[in-house]
């Protein structure tokens, strides 16, 4: 004899140490929402209503809780035992082995088995074969809570909308795997006479309750507008983004499941899942306008873990890449000046023809594509470039495009200088000695974390001096960086002043901490708010950004407004913010400290970041 | 001799007193004959006449011979050189990809050390050109002359508005990003500092005309590195005797002269090829003088030879009948829709309008002294036409429009007359004027003086050179 587990809740019963019965099927079904078991069971079980606690001991775990049990004659076991019907209610099924099936009764405990090999067959089967069994058992109680379980409708692959009394109207667009295991549904619902009691998403043993109110909701008057004549009272916004964690199994059907107000159970087949990358965060951010409350909630319960689950996959294996020296590149620079190239790699260009005046040889620049498709072209316009310019450089090819945070970081991995300036491509010097400045800004004291330059537009008018945040009250309060004093010309102010950040388009740090901090935080996507985060990480340890405006560079930011507005890229940033809010505005709201400007649009103030 | 300039034989110095010039054109003049071939040429001609140590580089066209993995080719001679481009250029910003050609024409510089590269035009080359010059043979000083305003207008240089063709007036990152939407302001902003830069490396800007000079003054260049100074001269035909000069006097007579009618047929094409026109051989106005306006060139849409011939309509109809326009120029090279347009007009055409086609350049001479008058009506600015400088040559003087180069060549009432740009009626008034008292037109070609011949303005050639050498 043996002692249960601890926390079986039946400590100090004794189990036997044989066998108290077998068990020949076991499945879990979720149409049931519980395991079913048949076997037999010995004749010292006593067949009564009140309902035995049961544990399922599996490899990795085990269930329990109190299941419905019925017996029934079966002739090969007559003289031992009888046959039993067990079904334990559990939300969601598991994968590993049954070890044994544990049964408490009155202060006795039985072990059932498993058969070798344990048969587990699929939900209707299993159910069928239930239900066959159940029709010998007596008549009791139990049988009949049993059978109205088993009398539930299962899932066939077939759609059963269309049998709902009140009609209920869903479609998905799209569906989308967020790795591990998550799910981003889209598409669009109408349910007119609000027939929807539950909605599910099922997968194999995996089930979630889908709660309508979490959903990002999405404007489809296209819809609206097919159903109109039919039903009144519809909305715009019956489209709908939804997240759904922990349910997707390879291999194993997903589907929705619709319980109704009038008892009635239907399914619709999702039917194939994609598999996600930059596109689809792009798709999946399309379309969207969320404001006010709804964009807190939006991101929390779908955008945030979608995109991160998302962009995480997408960042899965580190980036490989090839790297090319061009002319006599420093061995000990002073500093390395990092610089992604995407798209424009004419920039790398002109960026180079200006340098090769302005420039020290002491410094390195370490030019990263981030463009693998114009491998080729930036190679043969690199080697073009040196025999112009004559100016030394470092050129990283990653192998596939990753985005700005991944690709500084590349650089950062390579770089060997003292110092390490991070630069965008579209930065052009305006004084000769601009680097000169920053860096001698940076040695000049410990606390000099981060240093900034005056970064001004063609027109010289001010495009950065130093990022202020602000709280904008119609994007859920969050926290943005803005530019003080972008669009007018410079100011009077001193020539090296603290600021609360320093953006990413021309950013210097001592290589050391640069490298403590890790870098640029991946988790942002694309290329917002990645740089004040990394201000943030400098700040965190103690350290200050600067802005020297001795150093001066004109820089070309997107000029348009309409591909500033793109919705994908604007609702990228308000993600990228999102982050930035659980990183470090939410746990100890430190907004007190800083500067706010006058209200002005809100819109304009997201786009800037965007820019 | 360097491993990259093996096989470039260079010629040896004639003569220690004159600079030795290095020119440059963007196309080699034995394969093409444009205006900065044609300029660079005869200044390669005239200093070696002179006794000069002159070198010419052209850029290779299509049907010139390659010598497989070499930039620089001599099938001229000794002192001449074919540069074969290695990589597509970029015409925005002037930007030549060559990864060869820099330190190739670094090392010939180094090796020939002149006192002075005159570049006529920078197309091809690249911009950065300047800089591997100055990189070769730091001595040496660079001349750049300057051909259309390609460096300040993207629209080929000709400081039109690329959607309605109307002049403009002065550059801005908006303006051409409005002519150019596939580029933004940023684009021409940085198209600008790329070749200021290296325009940097330019010692002196040569201008033909002074309104260029001013547009590129008020462009950026420094306006102590501007001079004026007119391109070198065609080679000219020989001149026809001396009395083939004198016109025969218009006489008044001619006023007068019922407008003829020819029935049934059209003007222009029905003599297309025919040295004259109807009216002109018919003897309609055998009365009285026949006034002939000849027109010369290109027949490209800026050309506004749809102007010349809507005024000659307009003449037509007010009934001038002593007029006779004759057109020596080919537009079978022009866009598909100009073409087109050019073909109805000249089937439109008044009997007053005569199409000769294509002309052989070495006639030129002669055809202009059959003519009472040069008319150019172009609609852009230009800059120093050839034809206004044959048209003086001849003897004639040059009906034009109003603006730009041309307006500046041809001073109203001297020797020529300016009408409104792109207004048919202005120039139809302008001719009608003449017709009505064919005196002014002797009285303008009285006025008229010749170009300075080639000499002169090599003179003037190595003034500038030795001023900037020092």
């Amino acid at each position: 004899m043996s002692e249960a587990g601890l926390d079986t809740g039946h400590r100090g019963l004794v189990l036997p140490d044989q066998n108290n019965g077998s068990i020949d099927f076991l499945s879990y079904c979720p149409a049931m929402e519980g395991w079913l078991a048949g076997g037999w069971i010995d004749l010292n079980w006593d067949d009564q209503d009140f309902p035995p606690h049961c544990v399922l001991e599996f490899g990795d775990g085990k269930v329990e809780g109190e299941a419905v049990l019925c017996t029934f004659p079966r002739s090969d076991v007559r003289k031992i035992g009888v046959g039993m019907l067990l079904f334990l209610p559990a939300a969601t099924g598991r994968n590993s082995g049954l070890h044994d099936i544990l049964l408490f009764q009155f202060g006795r405990g039985f072990r059932l088995t498993p058969s070798e090999p344990l048969d587990t067959p699929a939900e209707g089967e299993a159910m069928a074969r239930a239900k066959a069994l159940a029709g010998t058992a007596a008549r009791t109680g139990r049988r009949t809570q049993l059978l109205r379980l088993l009398n539930r409708p299962t899932f066939t692959g077939q759609d059963s909308f269309d049998t709902l009394q009140h009609p209920v109207f869903l479609e998905l667009d799209g569906a989308y795997l967020c790795p591990p295991d998550g799910l981003l549904l889209r598409g669009w619902m109408i349910d007119p006479f609000d027939t929807t009691q539950v909605l599910r998403v099922r997968c194999g043993p995996a089930v979630a309750v889908l709660d309508r109110g979490q959903w990002v909701p999405i404007a489809r008057p296209d819809v609206r507008e097919g159903f109109s004549k039919q039903f009144g009272g519809l909305e715009d916004q019956c489209g709908f983004l939804a997240f759904v964690p922990n349910i997707y199994i390879p291999g194993e059907p997903v589907y929705f499941e619709l319980q109704s107000r009038l008892g009635e159970v239907v399914f619709k087949r999702i039917p194939s899942v994609r598999s996600t990358g930059v596109d689809t965060i792009k798709d999946t951010l399309s379309h969207l306008e969320l404001r006010y409350d709804d964009l807190q909630n939006g991101y929390d319960h779908v955008l945030g873990p979608a995109v991160e689950a998302m962009n995480r996959f997408r960042l899965r294996e580190p980036v490989g890449y090839h790297e090319m020296s061009f002319g006599d590149v420093p061995e000990r620079p002073r500093c390395s000046i990092i610089v992604p190239l995407y798209g424009r790699i004419d920039f790398m260009e002109l960026q180079l023809a200006f340098f090769s005046r302005s420039l020290s040889r002491d410094h390195e620049i370490i030019y990263v594509l981030d463009d693998p498709k114009q491998m080729r072209a930036v190679s043969a316009l690199a080697n073009s470039c040196l025999q112009r310019f004559l100016h030394p450089f470092r050129l990283v090819m990653l192998s596939h495009n990753v985005g700005y945070a991944p690709a500084n970081n590349v650089g950062l991995k390579v770089a060997r200088g003292e110092y390490v300036c991070f630069l965008n491509s579209d930065v052009f010097p305006k004084t000769p000695d601009w680097l000169e400045y920053m860096v001698e800004t940076a040695a000049a004291s410990p606390q000099h974390g981060v240093v900034g330059a005056l970064l001004v537009f063609e027109d010289e008018t001010v495009q950065h001096e130093g990022v202020a945040y602000e709280r904008l009250p119609e994007f859920a309060d969050w926290q943005f960086s803005l530019h003080p004093r972008k669009g007018r010309f410079p100011g009077a102010d001193g020539e090296i002043e603290t600021v609360e950040g320093i953006t990413g388009a021309c950013l210097l740090m001592p290589m050391a901490l640069a490298r403590a901090v890790g870098g640029f935080d991946e988790g942002y996507v694309i290329g917002d708010f990645e740089d004040v985060d990394l201000c943030r990480k400098a700040q965190e340890r103690g350290y200050d950004c600067v802005v020297d405006r001795r150093a001066r560079l004109y820089h070309l930011e997107r000029q348009s407004q309409g591909e500033q507005q793109t919705s994908w890229r604007l609702n990228l940033t308000l993600y990228n913010a999102w982050r930035f809010q659980n990183r470090w505005v939410r746990p100890g709201a430190t907004g007190s400290g800083y500067r706010l400007r006058p209200a002005g649009d809100a819109a304009a103030a997201v786009t800037e970041q965007v820019a | 001799m360097s491993e990259v300039l093996d096989g470039i034989g260079v010629a040896p110095r004639v003569d220690g007193t004159l600079p030795s010039v290095f020119i440059m054109t963007h196309s080699h003049p034995k394969l093409t004959r444009g205006g900065a071939e044609i300029s660079a040429n005869t200044l390669f001609r005239e200093l070696k006449a002179r006794g000069a140590t002159a070198w010419l580089m052209g850029v290779a066209s299509a049907r010139s011979a390659l010598r497989l993995g070499a930039t620089l080719t001599q099938p001229y001679g000794p002192d001449d050189f074919v540069y074969h481009p290695n990589a597509e250029f970029d015409y925005f910003k002037f930007a030549n990809p060559d990864p060869q050609f820099p330190r190739v024409l670094e090392e010939l510089m180094a090796e020939l050390r002149p006192d002075i590269v005159h570049s006529h035009h920078f197309v091809r080359f690249g911009v950065e050109s300047f800089a591997a010059i100055k990189r070769g043979s730091p001595g040496t000083r660079i001349v750049l002359s300057l051909h259309e305003y390609l460096a300040i207008c993207n629209h080929h240089g000709q400081m039109m508005k690329t959607r309605t063709l109307r002049l403009c007036e002065k550059e801005s990152y908006a303006a051409c990003a409005a002519c150019f939407p596939q580029h933004g302001e940023r684009d021409f902003f940085l198209r600008k500092r790329y070749i200021q830069m290296f325009f940097d490396d330019v010692d002196l800007f040569v201008s033909p005309s002074h309104f260029l000079a001013d547009r590129f003054r008020s462009w950026g260049l420094p306006p102590e590195k501007l001079t004026v100074l007119e391109n070198m001269p065609p080679e000219r035909p020989e001149l026809p005797a001396a009395e083939a000069r004198t016109p025969a006097p218009p006489r008044p007579a001619a006023i007068a002269t019922p407008k003829p009618r020819f029935s049934g047929e059209r003007g222009a094409l029905a003599q297309e090829g025919t040295p004259a026109g109807r009216r002109a051989a018919g003897g309609v106005a055998a009365a009285g003088r026949l006034l002939r306006f000849g027109f010369f060139g290109q027949m490209s849409p800026l050309k506004g030879i749809l102007v010349l011939m809507d005024a000659a309509k307009r003449l037509d109809a007010m009934g001038v009948d002593n007029v006779v326009i004759e057109i020596y120029g080919d537009y079978s090279s022009q866009p598909p829709d100009f073409q087109k347009a050019v073909k109805e007009a000249l089937e439109e055409a008044s009997e007053n309008v005569v199409f000769h086609g294509v002309y052989d350049n070495a006639q030129v001479n002669d055809l202009m002294r059959r003519m009472d008058a040069i008319v150019m009506p172009s609609t852009w600015w230009e800059n120093s036409p050839v034809v206004i400088q044959e048209a003086f040559t001849n003897g004639r003087p040059v009906i034009c429009s109003n603006i730009g180069g041309m307006a500046e060549k041809v001073t109203h009432g001297v020797n020529g007359l300016h009408f409104e740009v792109s207004r048919p009626a202005s120039l139809a008034a302008v001719l009608a004027e003449l017709a009505e008292d064919p005196g002014k037109l002797s009285a303008l070609q009285a006025t008229v003086t010749p170009p300075p011949d080639a000499g002169t303005v090599l003179d003037e050639h190595l003034t500038l050179y030795r001023r900037v050498m020092n």
